[in-house]
């Protein structure tokens, strides 16, 4: 009788013993699951591995620019997505195909995310570049590329916050025979326009896309 | 004896009871405790990442063009002044003077280090005028640049970008607030001082630890460097 008593209570023990050893487990679990939710939506990023870490505090002053979607496009209307922006025009020989292709198929790459990302263009030649113009060329680049073209006056000072310069160099004595030398820069942004990467000449599509899945929360 | 079996087998089941509450809460307090001490103690300071730096092509006193993106890869002690900066224009030039002798002595590992003064006053500002400027507060070309640009670029770049808001008055005279601003290599604002004469020793400070921070965010050294900037403080000086 004793024996069974003794029995009964060891299994009890053991009962307990295994339930507190669950509800610790539970807990961790459940601990560790929130820490996870908490540092990836708050903790600080993982620097970018092939970009530059900005992570700015101050957002970009909002501006509204025509497009290649045939209205006017403000750069807010892209709130609840990363925004990756480009300076370059459309005659561009060199750095400005390469690096727009490279963007496309860092889109590509990116797979689901990649509807957390919307491409732009600005022309830094909004007197050559018009929208149609722009918007056969940024076929070639990728579907999700938008292009944008502002007045002279609204394009430096847009590209100015962006920290980008542009100046025409030209090649005779024609008014329309030049070339722009520009910075050359990739700058993502994210949902709150805050500087979030930069992607100097040079990064590749794959690198772009690695480091975009790492900051895009 | 079985009762005194009993209301041992009670205190051990209590104690282990407080022994896993204890446990619960060590799980909790270590984590935060360590975020909390991290936060407050900053055992790794940053300067903070303001924001992107504003992008201008200028021209120096000798017709040459200094842009912003020539001054990738340097950190940038920028200044604002004209050439004729009398009461009640803020003259900051003496402290600019002490930081140049700072910028020289500096051990910046390599990372190189300008001072860049622009002059808001460009229709002023002819090359002989800025020569004169450049010579009365014996600025060093190959450290300290003085630049000026259109008034309407003028307006962008200072207004907008850096934050400082000028006006001319009927009788010529600028009326601004003086300010010095700190961007690193990668075009990043990270400090901006307010005060009429910025101390050396708070830029010297500043750019210590971009320094150290270009020098140590490598690898997991990053991670750590991101978490310092998520609970760095956005002081003005």
């Amino acid at each position: 009788m004793q024996s069974d008593k003794a029995a009964q209570s060891q299994y009890g023990r053991q009962q307990t013993s295994l339930s507190r050893i669950l509800a610790v487990a539970v807990v961790l679990a459940v601990l560790g699951i929130i820490a996870f939710v908490l540092w990836r939506q708050f903790g600080p990023r993982p620097g970018p591995q092939y970009g530059i870490a900005v992570n700015a505090s101050r957002p970009i002053d909002d501006f509204t620019l025509d497009s290649t979607l045939g209205r006017p496009v403000a750069l807010s209307e892209f709130g609840e997505r990363y925004t990756m922006l480009y300076f370059g025009y459309t005659t561009c020989p060199d750095i400005c195909p390469t690096t727009l292709a490279d963007m496309g198929k860092a889109q590509t790459l990116l797979g689901d995310a990649a509807d957390r990302v919307q491409m732009l263009f600005i022309t830094v030649d909004p007197e050559r570049d018009t929208p149609e113009r722009m918007r056969d060329y940024l076929a070639y680049f990728g579907k999700n590329i938008i292009g944008l073209r502002g007045s002279l006056e609204e394009t430096e000072a847009v590209a100015g916050q962006f920290g980008v310069v542009y100046q025409k160099q030209f090649a005779s004595t024609s008014a329309t025979d030049y070339l722009i030398d520009h910075s050359s820069v990739v700058l993502v942004l994210d949902p709150q326009r805050r500087p979030l990467v930069m992607f100097p000449f040079g990064v590749t599509a794959e690198q772009m896309a690695h480091d975009l899945s790492a900051v895009i929360r | 004896m079985s009762v005194t079996s009993s209301y041992s087998s009670q205190d051990a089941r209590e104690m282990s009871n407080r022994k896993l509450v204890g446990l619960w809460f060590s799980l909790l307090a270590i984590p935060l405790t360590a975020i909390v001490l991290f936060a407050v103690l900053q055992p790794i300071k940053v300067t903070p990442r303001i924001g992107l730096a504003p992008g201008f092509i200028f021209t120096d006193m000798n017709g040459e063009r200094l842009s912003n993106e020539d001054l990738r890869g340097k950190m940038v002690i920028y200044n604002f002044t004209t050439t004729s900066c009398t009461t009640p224009c803020v003259d900051t030039s003496a402290a600019m003077q002490q930081m140049q002798e700072m910028v020289k002595r500096l051990d910046t590992g390599g990372i190189p280090v300008m001072m860049v003064t622009i002059l808001l006053d460009s229709e002023n500002a002819t090359p002989e005028r800025m020569r004169n400027y450049a010579q009365r507060v014996g600025a060093d070309p190959a450290v300290w640049r003085i630049v000026t640009g259109p008034p309407d670029r003028l307006k962008q770049v200072v207004g907008g970008g850096f934050g400082l808001y000028y006006e001319q008055k009927d009788n010529g005279v600028f009326e601004f607030a003086p300010l010095t601003a700190l961007v690193d290599g990668n075009g990043i604002l990270r400090a901006q001082y307010k005060r009429g004469a910025p101390e050396v020793d708070f830029v010297e400070r500043d750019l210590k630890l971009m320094i150290d921070e270009v020098q140590n965010s490598a690898g997991a050294g990053g991670l750590v460097y991101e978490a310092a900037h998520l609970f760095a403080c956005y002081a003005t000086y």
